[in-house]
C-alpha cells in the first residue's frame, strides 16, 4: 500500500518527463533524418559530362540478303511480313558485339508513340529478339507521357534512371546533365551512323546547320549529339478524300486557298466544320499556331523557331522571345478568323480536351492536321472511312513561298549511369536495324529518316506516307520546338506562354496586341531563368 | 477513461505517430529546405527568399489560388448541401431504400482514371449526350462548350471551372451523404415523435432538433472535405490540366506543372509551402472555433 | 392524411429518380459505349442505346491489356493496405478514445493538421526516401504512401467508434480478469467492433483499389502495374485514346468488383459510421 502510495505522486513526474523528452527524441531524429537524406542525394558536382562511347565497339552488323528479306513477329495478334529489296551496295550495318558474356539487364523505357498497343506487341518482340540474340536480359517499360515527364524530372533529382530510353525535348535534358546523371553524350556513336550515309538528310552539312534540323540533339559543353535520331515527324493535312472529290475540290496549296475551301465546305448549323487542328494538349496547338507563323515569315524570317537568334544564328542561347512582329500578329489573326470570321474551325478548340482526330472520324471535320500515325489509327477505329481518306501537305504562304513544318522526333537515350553502355548500343542498332525499322515505321505510320526506308517500294507504296515524307523533303521544313533549354517549358505546359497566347486570342479572352505583349514578357522570364 | 497503464496509448500510436511524421512531417520540412534553394543544372544554390518572392508576386499564383478557393467553396457547400438532401431523403422509411443507398456510393468508389475519361467524353462539344438531350428537347441549338466556353466569366469563376465543379461534386457528395445518414440515424426516435406529439412542422424539427444532434458528425465531415477538395488533383489534372488560360487550374495542379514540366522545383516547393501555410491558418482558425464541439 | 401521404410518396419517387439518374448517368455511359460497335461510337447523332450490342470490345480489351495480371495485383494492394492500414488505424483510433493521455489531443488536432499537405509535394520527398531505404519498386511503398490518406480519416472515425462500442464495465471487467490491455483490445474490443473496423477496411481497400499517381511513381515494372496504370496505358499522345470502346471495357472490368464489395457491405459501412456518431 504504501508503495503505491510513494509511486503515485512520482507516477506523474516521470510520465511528464518520458512525454517531453519523448517528443524531443522524435522531433530530433526526424530533423537529422530529414536533414541527411535531404542533402546526401543531392548531386552537387558541376562538371559536365566527358564520357563517350570507345568508337572500337560500336559497330552493328546485319548483312541483309540483297533480295527478300521477311522478318514475321510472332507476339503481334496479326503476323507481320515485310518485304525490302535492299541494293547491296549502300546498306550495311555491321554488328560486332564485342561485350561480355554475361547478361546485361538493361531497362528501355518508351512512352507512346502511334498507337499505344500496337507498340507493345511489336516492341514486346522485338525486345525478345535481342535478349535472344546477344544473350542479355533486357526488358521494355511502357510508360504514359505522363508518368514519362515525372520520371525524367526525377531522374534529374538523381532518381531512378533506365539505361535507355525514348524521349523528347532533349533540349531540355542535356544542359542539365553531368557526368553521372542525365543523358550520356554520344557523339562517337551518332557520328559512326552519320558516316554510314543512310539518313535521307544530310545532318553535318545541312544548311543551315545541324542545330536546325535537330536541335533536340544539340547542347553546348563541346558536344553535338545527346541523342540518336530516329524518325521524323511532321504533321500534314488528312482530308476526307471523297467529300472533296464529290465537290470537284482539289486540296489546297496556299494559306487563301486553305480559307476559300473552308468557306465552301464549312456548314457549322450541321455541325460539320472544315478544319480541325489538332488537339488541345500544348504541344500541338503550339505547333500548329508555329506552322501558320512560319509560313507567314516568322522567327527568322527563314523560318527558325520563335525565339532570337544569338550572333551565331544558335538558337540555344537564346535570351528573347522574336514574336513581336507581323507574322505573329497576321498568324493569330488568320486563327481567329479561321474560329470565328469564316466559322471553318469549331470554337471548341479552346478546350483543353479538343480532339480533331475525332471529330474527322465523326465526319464533323473534313480535314485536319496531324502526324502520320492518325492514318492508322482512322482505319482501326473508324473502319466506315477507310479507303476516303489521304492526306495533303501543309498549305504555303502565297507570298513569302514557306511552308510551315517540323521535324519533331523522339530519339534514343543513353543514360549517364548505366552500366552497360555497349549492350545500349547495341540494343538501339538492334531496334534500327533496318528492316525492323521498316515494319515499325510501317505498323506506325512514323516518317523514317533512313534512305533504306524512304526509298524501300512497300513504303512508297502508301502514298498516304508519301506525303508526309515529301514534306519533310521539300527542304522547307523548320524545327519546332526550338532547340534551346527551356523548350520544355516553353512548349509543353498548359502555363505556357505560346499556348497561353494562342487560348486567350482564340477564346477572345485578350486582343492580339495584348496577347503577343504577355507572351513576350512570360517567355522572356522562362528564357531568363538559369540552366 | 482508463488511465493506469501509462505506456500503452503511447505504443499503440506509435506506428501512426511515425508513419506520420515520415508522411507529413518529413515532406514539409523537405519542402521547406528545398524552397529556398534553386536549382541550376543539378546542382543547388541557396538563394534565400528569391522563390517566395516569386511566386507570391506572380499574378498567375494568385490567380490560380482564386480559382482554388473558388473550386473548393462551390465543391464543399453543394456537395454538402446534396449529401444533406440525400441522407435526409433516404432516412425516410420506404421500399428501395436499401438499393438506393448501395447505388449512390458507387461515383465514390469508382476509379478517377476512368471518371475523368468518362466526364471528359461527356462534356466533349460534339458527342456530349447532356448536349444531345438538350437539343432533342429544343432547349438549346447549338452545340455547347462545356470546357472551353471563357465567353462569360467572373474573376476566376468561369463556365469550365463550373463544369468541372459538377464533377467534383458529382464524386464527392456519397461520401457526405454516407456521414450525415450515419449521423441522421443515430437521433433517437422518441425525440422526433414527441416533437410530433407536440405538432411541430417538419422544418422547425429539422432546424430545432436534426441540425444540432448532427452537428458535430457535418463539422468533422466539412472540414475533411474541405481538405480534400482544396488539395485535389486528380480530376482537375486529368480532365483539364489547368484548362484553358488557368481557369480551372487548381494549385495542385499548378504546383505540379511548374515542378514536372517547367522543372522549377524551387518554385513549386516555395508555392507549395505557402499554400500549406495558407490551409493551416483556415484549419486552425476552425479547431480554435470548435474546439469544444470537436473534442469534447 | 391521404394527400400528405400522396404527396410525400410523389415526392421521394421524384427525388430518387432524379438522384439516381444524376449518379449513374456517367455509368450507363460508359457501359453503353462498351457493347456497341466502333462505328457507333464515333457516329452521329449520338445513340442512345446501341442498335447492334456486342461483346466484342471486352475479349479485345483483355487482349490489349493483361486484365486478370492487374487485377490481382489490384487487389494484393488492395487487401494488403487494408490490412496494415486497419492495423495501424485501429490501434491508434482505440488509445485516442479510450484513453486520456498527455498526447491524446495534441495528436488528434496533428491528425487533422497534417492532412493539410498537398500530395504532389510529398511525392517527390517520399520518392527519395523509398529508394534510400529500399523500398522502392515494392508494394511496401504503396502502402505507406497510402497510409498519408487513410490515417487521418479512419483514426478519427475510429477514435469516436471505440469510445461508445466497446462498454467501460466490459473493458475493466477484462483488465481485473487479468487480460493486459493489448488483449483486451485484441479479445474483447475487437469483436464487438467490426462494423467500425469494416467501415475503415472497406475505405482503405478503395483507396488502394483506385489509386492512380502515386502508384505510376513507386512502381516501375510493367507485370506489378495495378488496374489503374493499365488503364492509363490506352492513353496515348496528346491525350487522345484510339480504344475508346475497350478502355470502357476495361473501365466496366475494373469498377464492377468496386461496386460488389460496397453493395454487400455498404450496410457495414453504414453501421460503422452511425455507432461512430453517436458521440460524435
Amino acid at each position: 500500500m504504501s508503495q503505491t502510495e510513494q509511486n503515485i505522486p512520482q507516477k506523474p513526474n516521470r510520465r511528464k518527463f518520458l512525454t517531453y523528452a519523448g517528443a524531443a527524441a522524435a522531433v530530433i531524429i526526424v530533423g537529422g533524418v530529414a536533414y541527411y537524406i535531404g542533402t546526401s542525394n543531392r548531386q552537387t558536382s558541376t562538371t559536365t559530362a566527358t564520357s563517350t562511347l570507345a568508337p572500337t565497339t560500336v559497330t552493328s552488323t546485319s548483312t541483309l540478303a540483297p533480295t527478300t528479306v521477311t522478318s514475321t513477329s510472332t507476339l503481334a495478334p496479326t503476323t507481320v511480313t515485310s518485304t525490302s529489296t535492299l541494293a547491296p551496295t549502300t546498306v550495311t550495318t555491321t554488328t560486332t558485339s564485342t561485350t561480355t558474356k554475361l547478361a546485361a539487364p538493361i531497362d528501355f523505357w518508351s512512352p507512346p508513340w502511334g498507337d499505344p498497343t500496337l507498340q507493345k506487341n511489336l516492341i514486346n518482340g522485338y525486345v525478345a529478339g535481342y535478349n535472344q540474340q546477344t544473350g542479355n536480359a533486357a526488358t521494355w517499360e511502357y510508360l504514359d507521357w505522363t508518368t514519362t515527364f515525372n520520371r525524367e524530372a526525377l531522374i534529374f533529382e538523381g532518381g531512378a534512371a533506365p539505361d535507355v530510353a525514348i524521349g523528347c525535348f532533349t533540349s531540355t535534358y542535356a544542359p542539365r546533365s553531368t557526368a553521372t546523371l542525365g543523358l550520356m553524350p554520344l557523339d562517337d556513336y551518332v557520328n559512326t551512323l552519320l558516316n554510314q550515309n543512310d539518313y535521307a538528310i544530310d545532318l553535318t552539312t545541312a544548311d543551315p546547320g545541324l542545330d536546325y534540323y535537330f536541335p533536340d540533339s544539340i547542347a553546348p559543353g563541346g558536344h553535338n549529339w545527346w541523342a540518336v535520331p530516329w524518325f521524323a515527324e511532321t504533321c500534314a493535312s488528312t482530308y476526307r478524300k471523297d467529300i472533296f472529290e464529290q465537290n470537284n475540290i482539289t486540296p489546297p496549296t496556299t494559306l487563301d486557298e486553305q480559307v476559300e475551301i473552308g468557306k465552301k465546305l464549312t456548314n457549322p448549323s450541321g455541325g460539320v466544320y472544315a478544319m480541325g487542328m489538332g488537339w488541345g494538349d500544348p504541344v500541338s496547338v503550339c505547333n500548329n499556331w508555329s506552322y501558320t507563323f512560319l509560313a507567314m515569315g516568322g522567327g527568322d524570317g527563314k523560318g527558325g523557331p520563335y525565339l532570337e537568334p544569338d550572333a551565331n544564328g544558335i538558337y540555344w542561347n537564346s535570351t528573347k522571345m522574336a514574336i513581336n512582329n507581323d507574322a505573329a500578329k497576321a498568324s493569330l489573326q488568320y486563327w481567329y478568323d479561321m474560329v470565328w470570321t469564316y466559322n471553318i474551325v469549331s470554337p471548341e478548340v479552346t478546350s483543353p480536351t479538343y480532339n480533331a482526330e475525332s471529330d474527322f472520324m465523326a465526319g464533323k471535320a473534313l480535314w485536319f492536321t496531324a502526324p502520320a500515325w492518325v492514318g492508322a489509327d482512322i482505319n482501326s477505329s473508324a473502319p466506315q472511312l477507310k479507303g476516303k481518306f489521304d492526306a495533303f501537305m501543309l498549305v504555303k504562304d502565297a507570298t513569302t513561298g514557306l511552308r510551315g513544318a517540323s521535324i519533331v522526333y523522339c530519339p534514343y537515350y543513353i543514360y549517364a549511369t548505366t552500366k552497360y553502355p555497349d549492350a545500349c548500343v547495341d540494343f538501339i542498332n538492334y531496334l534500327n536495324d533496318p528492316a525492323r525499322e521498316l515494319t515499325i515505321d510501317l505498323q506506325y505510320r512514323l516518317e523514317p529518316l533512313k534512305k533504306s526506308a524512304i526509298t524501300d517500294p512497300t513504303f512508297l507504296a502508301d502514298t498516304y506516307m508519301k506525303v508526309f515524307v515529301d514534306q519533310i523533303n521539300t527542304g522547307e521544313v523548320h524545327a519546332i520546338p526550338p532547340g534551346n533549354p527551356h523548350s520544355q517549358a516553353l512548349v509543353a505546359s498548359s502555363t505556357g506562354p505560346i499556348y497561353n497566347m494562342v487560348m486567350s486570342v482564340l477564346s477572345k479572352t485578350a486582343t492580339i496586341p495584348e496577347a503577343i505583349a504577355t507572351c513576350e514578357t512570360a517567355g522572356n522570364a522562362i528564357l531568363a531563368q538559369p540552366v | 477513461m482508463a488511465t493506469k497503464k501509462s505506456w500503452f496509448p503511447y505504443a499503440m500510436i506509435s506506428v501512426a505517430v511515425i508513419v506520420s511524421m515520415v508522411m507529413n512531417v518529413y515532406p514539409l520540412l523537405l519542402a521547406i529546405f528545398m524552397s529556398f534553394q534553386n536549382f541550376v543544372g543539378s546542382s543547388n544554390h541557396f538563394v534565400g527568399l528569391y522563390n517566395y518572392i516569386s511566386v507570391l508576386t506572380d499574378p498567375t499564383f494568385w490567380f490560380v489560388f482564386e480559382v482554388t478557393i473558388v473550386w473548393t467553396i462551390l465543391v464543399v457547400s453543394f456537395s454538402g448541401l446534396l449529401g444533406l438532401g440525400t441522407a435526409l431523403l433516404l432516412n425516410e422509411e420506404y421500399r428501395f431504400r436499401g438499393i438506393v443507398r448501395s447505388i449512390i456510393i458507387i461515383p465514390w468508389v469508382a476509379p478517377p482514371v476512368v471518371i475523368a475519361y468518362i466526364w471528359v467524353w461527356i462534356y466533349s462539344a460534339g458527342f456530349s449526350p447532356i448536349s444531345d438531350f438538350l437539343e432533342r428537347v429544343h432547349l438549346i441549338s447549338g452545340p455547347i462548350y462545356w470546357l472551353s466556353d471563357l465567353s462569360i466569366k467572373v474573376g476566376p469563376l468561369s463556365f469550365p471551372l463550373l463544369s468541372l465543379v459538377l464533377v467534383g461534386v458529382w464524386a464527392g457528395f456519397p461520401f457526405v451523404a454516407v456521414v450525415f445518414l450515419a449521423a441522421l440515424q443515430s437521433i433517437p426516435r422518441e425525440v422526433l415523435d414527441a416533437a410530433d406529439i407536440d405538432s411541430a412542422s417538419s422544418w422547425q424539427k429539422f432546424r430545432h432538433i436534426t441540425l444540432p444532434l448532427i452537428a458535430k458528425v457535418g463539422q468533422i465531415s466539412i472540414l475533411l472535405s474541405t481538405i480534400w477538395t482544396f488539395n485535389q488533383f486528380v480530376y482537375p489534372y486529368l480532365m483539364t490540366k489547368g484548362g484553358p488560360l488557368n481557369f480551372t487550374d487548381v494549385l495542385s495542379v499548378f504546383i505540379y506543372q511548374k515542378a514536372f514540366t517547367d522543372f522549377n522545383f524551387g518554385y513549386a516547393t516555395a508555392a507549395a509551402v505557402v499554400m500549406t501555410t495558407f490551409s493551416g491558418i483556415f484549419v486552425a482558425l476552425y479547431i480554435i472555433s470548435s474546439y469544444r464541439s470537436l473534442f469534447e | 392524411m391521404i394527400k400528405i401521404k400522396m404527396r410525400k410518396k410523389i415526392i421521394l419517387v421524384i427525388a430518387n429518380t432524379l438522384l439516381l439518374l444524376f449518379v449513374l448517368f456517367p455509368f450507363f455511359w460508359m457501359f453503353k459505349t462498351s457493347i456497341e460497335p466502333t462505328t457507333e461510337v464515333y457516329g452521329l447523332p449520338l445513340t442512345w442505346f446501341p442498335s447492334q450490342p456486342t461483346l466484342a470490345h471486352y475479349a479485345e480489351t483483355i487482349n490489349l491489356v493483361n486484365i486478370p495480371l492487374h487485377m490481382l495485383n489490384s487487389l494484393f494492394v488492395a487487401g494488403f493496405n487494408t490490412i496494415i492500414a486497419v492495423s495501424v488505424t485501429s490501434c491508434a483510433g482505440y488509445a485516442l478514445g479510450r484513453f486520456s493521455f498527455r498526447g491524446n489531443r495534441p495528436f488528434s488536432i496533428y491528425l487533422i493538421v497534417t492532412n493539410l499537405m498537398p500530395g504532389i509535394v510529398s511525392i517527390i520527398p517520399f520518392y527519395f526516401f523509398m529508394r534510400d531505404i529500399g523500398l522502392y519498386n515494392t508494394y511496401w511503398a504503396l502502402i505507406l504512401a497510402y497510409l498519408f490518406w487513410s490515417l487521418p480519416f479512419c483514426t478519427l472515425m475510429l477514435r469516436s467508434y471505440f469510445k461508445s462500442s466497446f462498454p467501460n464495465e466490459v473493458h475493466d471487467s477484462g483488465l481485473v480478469d487479468g487480460c493486459s490491455e493489448f488483449s483486451t483490445f485484441w479479445r474483447l474490443c475487437v469483436p464487438v467492433s467490426w462494423p467500425g473496423i469494416a467501415a475503415a477496411g472497406i475505405f482503405s481497400f478503395i483507396l488502394g483499389w483506385n489509386e492512380f499517381f502515386w502508384a505510376s511513381i513507386m512502381l516501375t515494372n510493367a507485370s506489378m502495374a495495378t488496374m489503374p496504370l493499365a488503364l492509363a496505358d490506352f492513353i496515348g499522345e496528346m491525350g487522345r485514346n484510339p480504344y475508346v470502346a475497350q478502355f470502357m471495357a476495361a473501365g466496366v472490368l475494373v469498377t464492377i468488383p468496386a461496386i460488389i464489395l460496397f453493395a454487400f457491405l455498404q450496410k457495414y459501412f453504414v453501421m460503422g459510421l452511425t455507432m461512430g456518431s453517436v458521440k460524435g
